[in-house]
């Protein structure tokens, strides 16, 4: 039997009449009708004079076009000297370019029904415009020299400096900004390049140094065209052609693979917050597996029993059973390198201690040599049929197919990657799931950082046990000497 | 899907009428049923509204209509577990929501599971209470209150919106609280007014039922009728007013907030209702303030003067009553007066002049593109279509919505800011305590001692 007959026969089990229809019919779920047949969308392709490539979907629900050109750059280039310079180049493309300064630009996008938007993730950034297809040739022009005649005007960043440094100041004040910036920082134990800026790094950061970055990497060989809109390929290609045929070609950037943090045991860093209404928890480790590893889709597949959807084992347990929070959920993340998984939460200030007991005691109860509670192939079932019949739904808006087809690019994934979801997801073995998320998470160490009152707080947290250091909003130990 | 018949052709400045081909009829028992195929992909949305929000909550039952919602997502007679469960086994994402004016319900589900959608949200318009009992009502209760906590106490500035109403609404108005309610209130709610709230308003007279996307509209109707037709017809719902409120005199308040990283200021004024006349013209005046880098506000208080850090005005339009306000986050070393007097230039010299034709004609285009991308998908077309059916009682007012900004003149907008923008207002300032405060709290603390 294949897998996804188990798949279908399970799911008819559970939803339909298993014999005769009861008398009231009401009494219990109808069964599904037919299943309609659903087809992955396709992206036309195409290619450039220079050798750019493009993904087209035409789309006519609306008369507007939407073009975004995706490039393999980010933060994950900056080094220690040039922390932040990948992210501060993208955001000044939007502030001024040959012949328009930043206002002017963006009174024309408003008369034109446009937008134009720019700016840079870890591994991939892009630089979109989407338009009224009516004046779609005018505003195709801001994108040609948002990309080829950036002006990088001096005046601009001194102002986008100051929002920077306010912006930092403003992550530093609430409590989901300060978990996730600290997480992020210890994650990568400082060694990472897409780590998050400080004062100094913001203050280094300079427009010849943008503009150098900008022509030096801004190729075609680092990037790629998706668009959408209500035009056919034959028309809009010539528009493409006119605005993006004459980026230049230069040399491909390489990538960069983080090495996270080597934890002994697990450990937590807490940053107190004085009067917090509630707790933020978050953890997570590396998986130490990445896409086309063997264990890659078993524990995907186990995180969405364990904690990636609303019935999920974490959220039925902290919201639905204890009441201690309005959300609890975990989730894998991509980047270059091994997979990432991390768990986040809010919860009420005293139930902290309660709610890191609570969670600790889900990990291990999937965990060790014989797992108390393991991940039960009903509970696998039901996580893969979530995903698999809810995978259609993400392809209603064209930009979901080519935000994928990007990141296809941008991870050097195999072709199908895309079309091959259903099926990757539908052959995992319910025991492998369990196995490999015993093996990845729930048996490993973690890092956890809790933000919250610590006076109200901290000594019931320290009773759980586990290693407990004091952190500042920055994630600086506040007293060195229980550092190490 | 949207026809657009005539795009094609157009060469103008216009697209096409906009229009989402339905059908609308009612059920014996009061139920509005809209239907609208659109079959490009095998997925189906099904959007409940009733028509109740927290503008119908008696005094000292605050939050009820969203405490409520939470209670429909806790089983029912033939469905007795998590109403999530069936759902997300078949891929369905599934909510709901609640404002001032009405709380609503929806899941995308494959199509093939249209039945298991309708069973389920006939199951809990029909046969709720049976299953309901203290323990989960008490667990909702902390759910809900968590939610509070994460979206209005432990943000900065969470508490601002609340304060605001307040101030504008007198007390006893159906919108002077907020739709989160307060802790007490919450706490004080029972089973009996669960049962109470069901029995008054989650009639199938209150409610509209809207289904968009893949099905055959025959199918649905069947369907329909044989799941939500024995429901028996509520009461006569009844229908909250409220006059139109205006300040007679400005209020001033100041708050100083631990842990805010700038000082904020919000001024508010009572404004027109949705669709009523002026409202429109309110969202035009939002677009020339501060839509865009060279909006009249950003670029006054941002860009040139650089005394703030950011800077919105805006126009929130509900059933009863809408609300103005213009919010502004001070740079460093500014204070909430500075933006307000610079706020008070660039307000004077627009009600002087009004706006120029092209700021008229940028706000049009904008607007029709958003009405573009909010039609997108099956999700938030079942929604507009259940939204303006309660509003305007057409489910297909697409056109006509735009219409109302399209219709839109210079004189018109310059005539509404004047009558809204009126020196009686509210302002809401905040600033983060001062270093001699701080240190002030410090000593207190140590007083108080470590318990």
């Amino acid at each position: 039997m294949t897998p996804r007959l188990t798949l279908i026969l399970l799911a008819l089990s559970a939803c339909g009449p298993k014999t005769s229809a009861p008398v009231d019919f009401r009494a219990s779920a109808p069964a599904p009708l037919e299943r309609s047949e659903f087809k992955l969308p396709t992206a036309q392709e195409a290619v450039l004079s220079n050798g750019l490539k493009v993904h087209y979907i035409q789309d006519a629900t609306v008369p507007m076009t939407r073009v975004n050109v995706a490039f393999r750059m980010g933060s994950h280039m900056d080094d220690a000297e040039t922390v932040g310079l990948a992210g501060a180049t993208f955001d000044m493309l939007n502030e001024g370019v040959e012949g328009f300064d930043a206002l002017a630009m963006s009174g024309e996008m408003k008369r034109l029904g446009a937008s134009l938007s720019s700016s840079a993730g870890v591994d991939g950034s892009s630089v979109s415009l989407s338009s009224l297809t009516r004046n779609l040739d005018e505003a195709l022009g801001f994108l040609t020299k948002a990309l080829m005649q950036p002006t990088f005007p001096a005046s601009e960043w001194e102002r986008i400096q100051k929002t920077y440094l306010q912006n930092l100041q403003q992550a530093r004040t609430s409590p989901r900004s300060i978990s996730s910036r600290v997480f992020t920082n210890a994650f990568y134990a400082g060694e990472y390049a897409g780590r998050l800026r400080s004062e100094a790094h913001i203050q280094a950061l300079n427009v010849d140094a943008m503009r150098t970055w900008w022509s030096g990497h801004a190729v075609v060989e680092n990037a790629i065209v998706g668009a959408y809109g209500n035009l056919s390929l034959e028309e809009i290609l010539p528009k493409l052609e006119a605005a993006l045929g004459s980026l230049s070609s230069g040399s491909e950037v390489g990538t960069l693979e983080p090495t996270a943090i080597d934890l002994d045991q697990t450990e937590i860093r807490f940053v107190h917050k004085s009067g917090a209404a509630q707790s933020v928890i978050r953890m997570g480790r590396d998986l130490g597996v990445s896409y086309g590893d063997e264990a890659y889709w078993p524990a995907r597949v186990a995180n969405g029993a364990f904690g990636g959807m609303f019935m999920a084992r974490l959220n039925m347990n902290l919201r639905e059973d204890k009441g201690y929070t309005y959300g609890a959920s975990s989730w894998t993340s991509q980047n270059y390198g091994d997979e990432r998984w991390q768990l986040a939460t809010s919860v009420r200030t005293d139930a902290t201690a309660a709610s890191l007991f609570e969670i600790f005691k889900e990990l291990a109860d999937v965990g060790g040599d014989a797992p108390v509670r393991p991940l039960s192939a009903e509970e696998i079932a039901y996580a893969q049929g979530s995903s698999v019949q809810g995978y259609p739904a993400q392809f209603e808006t064209a930009g979901t197919l080519l935000s994928k087809l990007s990141d296809v690019w941008i991870y050097g994934l195999p072709a199908d990657a895309v079309e091959a979801y259903i099926s990757n997801v539908e052959s995992v073995e319910a025991e492998a799931a369990q196995a490999a998320f015993a093996d990845l998470v729930a048996n490993k160490p973690l890092l956890v950082v809790v933000v919250g009152d610590w006076d109200v707080v901290g000594e019931s947290v320290t009773a759980l046990g586990y290693p407990v250091v004091q952190v500042d909003v920055d994630g600086q130990a506040i007293d060195a000497s229980s550092e190490e | 899907m949207i026809t657009l018949p005539l795009l094609a052709a157009l060469s103008g400045s216009h697209a096409a009428e906009l229009s989402v081909p339905h059908e609308l009829y009612t059920l014996d028992n009061g139920l509005t049923v809209i239907l609208s195929e659109d079959r490009d992909l095998p997925i189906v949305q099904v959007n409940i509204w009733y028509h109740v929000g927290s503008k119908d909550e008696p005094k000292g039952r605050s939050g009820f209509a969203h405490l409520f919602e939470h209670v429909m997502f806790q089983g029912s007679e033939n469905s007795p577990g998590e109403y999530f469960e069936r759902l997300q086994e078949v891929g369905a994402r599934v909510n709901g929501t609640t404002n001032t004016d009405r709380t609503n319900y929806f899941e995308g589900v494959p199509s093939q599971h249209l039945p298991l959608a309708l069973w389920l949200e006939a199951d809990r318009m029909g046969w709720l209470l049976g299953v309901l009992d203290q323990e989960k009502l008490d667990n909702q209760r902390e759910v809900v209150k968590n939610e509070r906590r994460q979206r209005y106490e432990n943000p900065p500035y969470g508490r601002a919106w609340g304060d605001m109403m307040s101030g504008l609404f007198p007390e006893g108005h159906p919108y002077h609280h907020l739709t989160i309610g307060s802790m007490e209130d919450l706490s004080a709610a029972s089973l009996a007014d669960v049962t109470d709230w069901f029995n008054t308003w989650y009639g199938p007279n209150n409610a509209s039922l809207s289904i968009v996307g893949d099905f055959d509209t025959e199918t649905a109707k069947e369907l329909v009728d044989k799941y939500f037709g024995p429901i028996p017809t509520g009461p006569e719902p009844a229908v909250t007013m409220a006059d139109p409120v205006v300040l007679t005199e400005s209020k001033v308040i100041r708050q100083v907030e631990e842990g805010v990283p700038f000082s904020r200021v919000w001024i508010a004024w009572n404004s027109p209702a949705l669709w009523k006349t002026g409202d429109a013209e309110l969202d035009v005046l939002s677009s020339a303030l501060s839509s865009g880098k060279n909006s009249r506000l950003y670029r006054h208080l941002v860009h040139e003067k650089q005394v703030a850090k950011s800077v919105e005005a805006y126009q929130v339009s509900r059933h009863l009553a809408g609300v103005y306000m213009i919010e502004a986050t001070a740079a460093k070393g500014y204070t909430t007066d500075d933006l307000v007097k610079e706020i008070d230039v660039v307000l004077a010299s627009f009600l002087e002049e009004g706006p120029t034709e092209q700021e008229v004609a940028n706000a049009k285009t904008q607007y029709e593109v958003g009405f573009y991308n909010r039609m997108k998908t099956i999700g938030q077309k079942a929604n507009s279509l259940n939204s303006y059916f309660f509003y305007t009682g057409e489910p297909d007012s697409f056109q006509a919505d735009l219409n109302r900004f399209l219709q839109v003149e210079v004189d018109g907008v310059k005539e509404w800011a004047t009558k809204v923008l009126i020196p009686e207002r509210l302002e809401l300032h905040i600033r983060p305590p001062t270093p001699e405060e701080d240190a002030a709290k410090d000593v207190k603390d140590q007083e108080g001692g470590a318990q």
